[in-house]
Order: C-alpha cells, then sequence, then structure tokens
C-alpha cells in the first residue's frame, strides 16, 4: 500500500516542495528568505509562482503552517507531520543515490 | 506599466479565493525580489494550474446553487449567468483563432464560429455554478479547445487512415452519430424545460454528471465528424444546431432554477 506520507504526491510541485521543507528545517523563513536559501542549497532560485504554488500544497497537506505575518511577509515553519514527510523523502533519495552510485561505481 | 503595476496584473490570473490567501504574500516577494520575464512565466503557468484546480475541485464538489431569498426580483435568466462568460470565452476563442492564423495553421473554421455564435448556451454549467464570471468563462472555453484539440487529432487521424489505406468512416455515420445526439439532447432539453415551466417548485437542476455526460457526447461526435472528413460548409448549420441542443439541458435547468426563485411561496405568512 502507498504510503500516504508521500512528497511524490504532490506532482509537478513535489521537487520544489522537498526544497521548501529542506529550507524550514532549520527555522521558519517567509517566501522570499526560502527563495534565497533554496538557491544557496541548489544554486537556482525557484520561480515566484513555483514557490507559491508548494507553499499552497505543502499548506494544505499539513507540512507546513503559517505565522503571523510581519508587514506582508508571512513566514511558514515546518510541522511534525512535514518534518516526517521530508525524512520519508530523504530516506527514499538516499537508497536511490546509493544504488546509482553502486552501478557507475562499474562505468 | 510599472512592474509592481505588472505584478498586480499578474496575481489577477489567480482564482479569487487564492489571491486572498496569498496574494499578499506573493507581492511582497515581487517586491523583494523582482519580476523578471523568467517569473512573469512562471507565475502565469502556476496561476493556469491553480485555475485548472479550482475549475476541477468546483466539478467535483458538484455545488448547488444558494438559495436566494425569496422575495428577490425576478432573475432574468442569462443577464447574469451568461453574457459575462461568454465575453471571457469569446475573447479567449478569438486569441486562439488569431494565434492560428498567426502560426501559418490551417484551422477548422466552423468549430470557431458556431461556438462564438453560440457561446452563451455552453457556458451554463452547474458545477461551475458559484464561481465568478472569468471562471466559468475559462471553464466554458476549455470545453472548446478539448473539442478542437480531439477534431484536429481527429482530422490527421483521418488522413493516416486514408493513407494506409483503410477507409474513412463514411459521411453517412458520421450524420447519424450527429444526428442522433442532436435529436436525443433537444428532446430532452424541451422535456426538462416543459417541466420546469409546469411545475416550477418541485423542479430539480440537472446534475452536473448527465451535463458532462451531454458535453462528452457532443465531443465524442465532432471527433466523428473530423474522421469522417466533414466539410465545414455542410457541418456548420448542423454544428450550429448541434451546440444548441448539446447545451439545451443546463440552459432549461437554468431557466427552471429562476423560475423556482420567482415563483416559491413567501417564507413568513402575510401580516392582515
Amino acid at each position: 500500500m502507498k504510503s500516504r506520507i508521500d512528497i511524490h504526491n504532490l506532482g509537478r510541485f513535489s521537487e520544489p516542495a522537498l526544497l521548501v521543507l529542506i529550507a524550514l528545517a532549520d527555522g521558519p523563513k517567509h517566501g522570499y528568505a526560502m527563495a534565497q536559501d533554496i538557491e544557496r542549497i541548489g544554486g537556482q532560485k525557484p520561480g515566484p509562482g513555483t514557490l507559491y504554488g508548494a507553499i499552497t500544497r505543502l499548506e494544505a497537506a499539513g507540512w507546513i503552517e503559517p505565522l503571523p505575518a510581519d508587514d506582508r511577509r508571512r513566514p511558514y515553519k515546518i510541522t511534525s507531520s512535514g518534518a516526517e514527510a521530508l525524512r520519508a523523502r530523504l530516506e527514499t533519495l538516499r537508497v536511490v543515490t546509493r544504488a546509482a552510485e553502486a552501478r557507475l561505481a562499474d562505468v | 506599466m510599472s512592474s509592481r503595476g505588472l505584478a498586480r496584473v499578474l496575481l489577477r490570473l489567480y482564482p479569487r479565493p487564492w489571491r486572498e490567501r496569498y496574494g499578499d504574500e506573493l507581492l511582497a516577494y515581487l517586491d523583494d525580489s523582482g519580476l523578471t520575464p523568467r517569473g512573469v512565466v512562471d507565475i502565469v503557468a502556476a496561476a493556469a494550474v491553480e485555475r485548472g484546480r479550482s475549475i476541477l475541485d468546483a466539478a467535483h464538489a458538484q455545488i448547488d446553487p444558494s438559495p436566494l431569498p425569496v422575495h428577490d426580483p425576478p432573475v432574468v435568466v442569462g443577464a447574469d449567468t451568461m453574457f459575462g462568460p461568454t465575453l471571457v470565452r469569446a475573447t479567449l476563442v478569438g486569441a486562439t483563432v488569431v494565434a492560428f492564423y498567426a502560426a501559418g495553421v490551417p484551422y477548422p473554421q466552423w468549430t470557431s464560429w458556431f461556438n462564438l455564435l453560440l457561446s452563451p448556451m455552453s457556458s451554463l454549467d452547474r458545477s461551475t455554478f458559484n464561481a465568478s464570471v472569468f471562471d466559468r468563462g475559462v471553464a466554458s472555453f476549455v470545453w472548446f479547445a478539448v473539442s478542437l484539440v480531439l477534431v484536429l487529432i481527429a482530422q490527421m487521424l483521418a488522413a493516416i487512415l486514408l493513407t494506409l489505406g483503410v477507409p474513412a468512416i463514411s459521411e453517412e455515420v458520421a450524420f447519424s452519430a450527429m444526428a442522433i445526439v442532436l435529436v436525443s439532447a433537444t428532446l430532452r432539453g424541451i422535456w426538462r424545460g416543459v417541466r420546469s415551466a409546469l411545475r416550477p417548485a418541485t423542479f430539480d437542476p440537472i446534475s452536473t454528471r448527465e451535463v458532462r455526460i451531454w458535453q462528452a457526447a457532443g465531443v465524442a461526435t465532432m471527433v466523428v465528424a473530423g474522421l469522417g472528413g466533414l466539410l465545414w460548409q455542410v457541418l456548420w448549420p448542423i454544428a450550429m444546431i448541434f451546440n444548441m441542443a448539446i447545451t439545451f439541458p443546463p440552459m432549461m435547468s437554468r431557466g427552471g432554477e429562476a423560475r423556482r426563485r420567482i415563483f416559491a411561496p413567501p417564507s413568513k405568512p402575510l401580516d392582515l
């Protein structure tokens, strides 16, 4: 049975959502701060529509929650279920990465 | 137009509930980060996804029409349900036609003309009844776009089948399929219209599921017509009637809902 905790269920927003969760893992941030952090991590800033599409879906899934806004800039924090979803996704990626590295070792 | 002005315009592409929740935040983000051409494209694409999602959510929820107070002024069917979405849809259809000509791609003209002329009725979709004028126009345009794409695919398929020596669907078959759908939809629409006029208080609006069945039947017959390679000159008058018939059930249903509001009994006893 498919686990209900799966960032992959977010379709085209799954990768941006993963990056948003990673950005929030070390503390609450508003949208612009998330984008800057994602750019530091991955080398590329997400587009504004993509970023807020991911935020929309993460909030709907209960994986992030909004905090009181500060002059239109609303910070978000990761929830416990969001942290769990992030750990599950990272574990999947670790397994995939190990398999890929093992195969590349023979190339 | 300033960058901030453009950002506000782009924000309008999103559905209202989304704008109310995230609009200020997105504008603040754009104030901090600036708006690049890549960002514009990204916002347009994301807004299209949110629009599509809101339309699908409304269709699946089968939203019931919100009840109006009993003694409201009589509702003129068409005043608020048809013309606004019609304008949106006609604009989108016109833009599609222009895009085809600009690209130098042959365009099946009969689909554009009868859609432009008869789009008021196809805007009456119960699943988007409580949606905004823009959303209903977009929802109506989506049906046009889907049928257009399917017809183009069908025509290409017909050409391929012909080169492979496979006989195309005969005109008789194509006309018969359309006639069956035409007559059935027309009779169904007339029956519902008569019932709504005779018994307005007990009339139930047409279900979204039935509207979808009629729309799917309409699209299917258009595809069959495309496979049959019917000439648009012959098909045009039939397509006009066809579009009217395919939207008669929702139109009659909407008329029934209006009459039910007008003739409903007063909720409070008269003070004599």
